[in-house]
């Protein structure tokens, strides 16, 4: 596969949405199991990147993409299990610095 | 396999003198995306700094919500984006009609979409789960609501992007319309795998 020879195979999807399947019920027993922890936050933070990434990588075909693209899909990606680490972590000092 | 011939390419070739890119769909299609991505940032922003003042309103009120609607959601997006997925590798192996029948399969689970967020929003309802409810549920409100129009939008482009590959328009050298779609709705896949987790999943 590349740039102009993009996958013309259906397993490589398949194997893809499989793998975003199980993440998801993973996710939701993580929840239901692990709801008091500490550390919850930090495994779902883990599995929004890679089911984002998986998305990207297999469905989208990002890495294909030029770089503006490819940046903008890595930053979205990244966004979210960055700003709910900073809220597990440190919330009572973002709740502080964002009191009107 | 030939590659097609519409695709736009990079103007950096690599040392073995190919492109080093291709444009998944079209530019006017990403250049909706990166709004969205801009949109959808500000949205979680707001999503988080509530979270940061409230955390023991948002670990209330997820266990409210109806977490079978969730996982139905997800499922019929995820499998949606891979009938799509499937849609485009058949196109470029001159499999038309295979694309169509993928394309179609998608459409069906997509519209399954608005009927379970429907059914969802009768049965909070019924359960009191209000817009004012709730910084929580105002923010589930807002986001999942947002995330509903963009599907709209994506089912409208499914609706048209199959018209169009059944009359022909498409074919291993041009089908830059219907990865256009499937980009776009390969990425409100990804914001509702998101939002999934922080308000259904995440204590």
């Amino acid at each position: 596969m590349s740039p102009l020879h993009p996958n013309t195979a259906y397993s490589p999807l398949f194997l893809a949405w499989t793998a975003l399947v199980m993440l998801t019920l993973a996710s939701i027993a993580a929840g239901r199991t692990f709801n008091d922890e500490a550390w919850l936050p930090l495994v779902i933070a883990g599995m929004v990147w890679l089911k984002a990434s998986l998305v990207a990588r297999y469905f989208i075909e990002a890495h294909d993409a030029p770089p503006f693209i490819r940046w903008a899909v890595r930053l979205f990606v990244g966004f979210v299990p960055f700003c709910l680490l900073l809220t597990a972590f440190w919330g009572d000092d973002i709740a502080r610095w964002t009191s009107l | 396999m030939h590659a097609p011939t519409n695709i736009a390419v990079g103007l950096d070739p690599t040392p073995a003198g190919h492109p080093a890119w291709r444009i998944p769909g079209n530019k006017g299609i990403w250049a909706g995306i990166v709004c969205v991505f801009v949109e959808f940032a500000v949205l979680f922003t707001v999503y988080f700094v509530a979270r940061a003042h409230f955390p023991e309103a948002f670990e209330a009120g997820h266990s409210r919500l109806s977490l079978a609607a969730g996982t139905t959601i997800t499922l019929l997006l995820l499998t949606s984006s891979l009938f799509i997925a499937m849609s485009v590798v058949a196109i470029r192996k001159g499999a038309r009609r295979h694309s169509i029948a993928w394309l179609s399969g998608g459409l069906v689970l997509a519209l399954g979409y608005p009927l379970v967020k429907y059914l969802e929003f009768r049965w909070n309802l019924d359960h009191g789960i209000r817009g004012d409810s709730g910084i929580f549920f105002t923010v589930y409100y807002y986001l999942t609501l947002t995330h509903l129009v963009h599907g709209f939008w994506g089912i409208l482009g499914i609706v048209w992007v199959l018209a169009r590959n059944i009359v022909g328009a498409y074919g291993p050298g041009e089908y830059s319309g219907l990865e256009a779609l499937a980009s776009y709705w390969h990425v409100t896949d990804m914001i509702w795998l998101i939002i999934f987790s922080l308000i259904y999943v995440l204590v």
